[in-house]
């Protein structure tokens, strides 16, 4: 079992500026979002267009996905498919091999830091250099994305000076982004220009058509699959939708919840390889179709990866991405990863405050917080919650159960706050209390006051 | 059988593996919730080029108005503003320099100004759709240093919805919305324009 989220949280959460810092960063990211989102007064349609677009491919997933390998297959890509993570290196593997590729770029892509592709290529002596100025930064720091849509959130430019200092030349102390960024220009033209082959993600699969969309702004994607022979797009079986025209919506929902931006500045549409070149698309599942026989979980399927629940949530942007653990951090992460891995991610669904801000920005209306309470459920009919919970869970339901006792502890928990000295208080028996305090407790009480003010209509 | 045939083998079994999976559970059917792929109360503007001048203006472009007969003297006025170098267009009125003819696109990796038509323009968002059918290789659109694409003022929609609707018969090989220069805030969220495409993006709009 790996270590929980509060502890994994605890080195971010202590350093207190820091941790303003990236509240304060993926805030402002939340903002432009709502922006965007309140330019459109067909917003709520959108969203709920999107979703049901999405419930009805899931309901013809396999007709779509064989109608898109059909269509793919017609244009001249070729399709693989890869029931495990394993199953996808060796296939990526072997399509490198064929080719005698040791140098390659690729652009951003979840789905490979899913597969722990690099590491598996790295073993075969195979190079991958990620293109996306984000993913790259945290490569050369050895680190992992710790957001879908900002990899280096996480990351100062000092920082970011002083490894660029070291590993590409620049000036010592050197932190204008600008400067920083041409940098890595240079040295990322000379990878392209050098690559035998280019791996891609994929942000949408279009069954009508046999296509696939790769979204950027910075161009990597383009560059890197136009100049070498080969081009490998990796696709998680979800990321079908129906129709071309299906874009319409997913365009106008993607950019704006992801960054605030109206679109990404290029939307790549990917029918044919280049002139001389081949086309690759591998077709992941990885547990995904047993996530869709969760009558309470499948929503989860039709993720977008835009990253709006994280920039919006209380917990992610307090914690940092890191602390969960996963290739997919934040509330969409909290329900992916325990659904395929409980053992391994159990504390995820509790790194949350119910708030309900996830649901209410994803583009595609996902319930999130409805499924992290469901996933909980999960969680402690499993046996899997802390033995403190267990029994302070008990504890209150017991109270919560029975009115009277209600009134009596209510009551005589007043007066035991009051008085209780600090450090009984705040000892370590209570988990709660650790960088938290008790609020001050008032004179009188609801119960009291409702009794004088309430009129008949109480007990 | 060889190691190739018993991973092709093995393939087969996963793509019907995953079909199969999938077939297993039968999900409550729901209908598409467009009809002929249109969505009905999609925002419109009252003046769709102002509108989308103001997108591109914000996305970091330079629009520049003209009618038919100057469009190649903006076109060699932008190339002389970025210096002498390396320039090529293929379908800026009346001209088609681009003599990238060889079989690797490396070549245009010394591009400095590259010029193209766009198809259609986006006025929500500044999106231009580009493809590569008249263009000798595509990644001149992203590894020129500055790209100047051409469009009709009339070719210019309100939405994505329109944009969308105008291409469902296209089948481009290669299709890209392009919206303003390349950009990145990866470092603490300050934008920087110019990331690995083009560094800017002038927008001809011709009118008439």
């Amino acid at each position: 079992m790996g270590k929980g989220h509060p502890t994994a949280a605890r080195a971010f959460v202590d350093n207190r500026e820091r941790a303003h810092w990236h509240d304060t960063a993926l805030w402002f990211v939340r903002e432009k979002r709502d922006r965007q989102a309140g330019s459109l007064p067909e917003w709520e349609l959108l969203r709920e267009t999107a979703s049901s677009i999405k419930r009805h491919a899931q309901s013809q997933l396999a007709d779509y996905l064989l109608q898109f390998e059909h269509e793919a297959t017609a244009n001249g890509a070729v399709v693989h498919w890869a029931n495990t993570t394993s199953e996808l290196n060796e296939i990526v593997t072997e399509l490198l091999q064929s080719v005698d590729a040791t140098d390659v770029v690729k652009s951003k892509s979840m789905l490979t830091e899913e597969c722990h592709l690099n590491e598996h290529l790295a073993e075969e002596g195979i190079d991958v250099v990620d293109t996306d100025l984000g993913e790259r930064i945290v490569q050369m720091r050895n680190e992992r994305p710790s957001h879908i849509v900002l990899p280096a959130i996480h990351t100062k430019k000092e920082e970011v000076g002083e490894l660029f200092h070291e590993q590409l030349g620049t000036e010592k102390g050197a932190t204008d982004p600008q400067y920083l960024t041409e940098a890595a220009r240079q040295h990322l033209r000379e990878k392209f220009l050098n690559a035998d082959a280019a791996i891609t993600g994929v942000n949408f699969a279009i069954a009508e058509t046999g296509g696939i969309v790769v979204c950027t702004n910075e161009g990597n994607a383009d560059i890197g699959v136009s100049l070498p022979k080969m081009h490998i797009a990796c696709m998680g079986l979800e990321k079908l939708i129906p129709k071309l025209s299906d874009l319409s919506v997913f365009t106008r929902l993607l950019a704006r919840s992801a960054t605030g931006q109206s679109i990404t500045t290029y939307t790549s549409h990917f029918h044919k390889p280049r002139r001389g070149g081949e086309l690759h698309i591998v077709i992941l599942n990885n547990g995904r179709t047993e996530l869709r026989a969760e009558p309470e979980i499948r929503d989860a399927l039709h993720c977008i990866r835009c990253g709006a629940c994280m920039n919006t949530c209380p917990v992610y942007r307090r914690s940092g991405g890191h602390s969960y653990n996963t290739t997919v951090p934040g509330p969409i992460g909290s329900v992916l990863n325990p659904s395929m891995d409980p053992k391994e991610h159990n504390s995820l669904p509790f790194a949350c405050s119910l708030c309900g801000s996830c649901s209410d920005v994803c583009p595609v209306q996902i319930p999130l917080h409805h499924q992290l309470l469901t996933i909980r459920h999960s969680v402690k009919e499993a046996g899997g919650l802390a033995g403190s919970k267990r029994l302070s869970m008990r504890l209150a339901s017991m109270v919560f159960k029975r009115p009277w006792l209600y009134k009596l502890t209510a009551g005589l928990g007043k007066c035991a706050v009051r008085l209780t000295p600090r450090f009984i208080k705040y000892s370590r028996l209570n988990v709660w209390g650790k960088g938290r305090e008790l609020p001050p407790t008032p004179r009188g009480s609801f119960r009291k006051w409702y009794d004088k003010n309430g009129g008949s209509g109480g007990r | 059988m060889t190691r190739m045939e018993v991973a092709v083998v093995g393939r087969t079994t996963s793509r019907d593996l995953i079909l199969n999976k999938i077939r297993a559970v039968e999900l409550p059917d729901v209908s598409h919730p467009l009809v002929d792929g249109v969505l009905t109360g999609a925002i419109e503007y009252a003046d769709t080029v102002g509108t989308f001048v103001g997108s591109a203006e914000s996305v970091g472009a330079r629009v520049h108005f003209c009618d038919t007969d100057s469009v190649v003297d903006i076109w060699h006025d932008i190339c002389e503003e970025f210096g002498s170098g390396k320039t090529a267009n293929v379908g800026i009125r009346g001209l088609n320099d681009d003599d990238l003819t060889d079989d690797s696109p490396h070549s245009a990796s010394e591009l400095v100004v590259y010029g193209t038509s766009g198809i259609l323009g986006v006025a929500e968002n500044a999106a231009i759709w580009v493809s590569d059918r008249a263009i000798n290789h595509r990644v001149s659109l992203c590894l020129t240093q500055h790209l100047v694409l051409q469009i009709d003022a009339k070719s210019i929609v309100n939405n994505m919805h329109d944009a969308y609707a105008k291409l469902q018969d296209v089948r481009d090989d290669y299709g890209v919305f392009i919206s303003g220069p390349s950009k990145t805030a990866d470092i603490e969220q300050s934008l920087v324009i110019g990331a690995h495409g083009a560094r800017t993006l002038d927008i001809i709009v011709v009118e008439g």
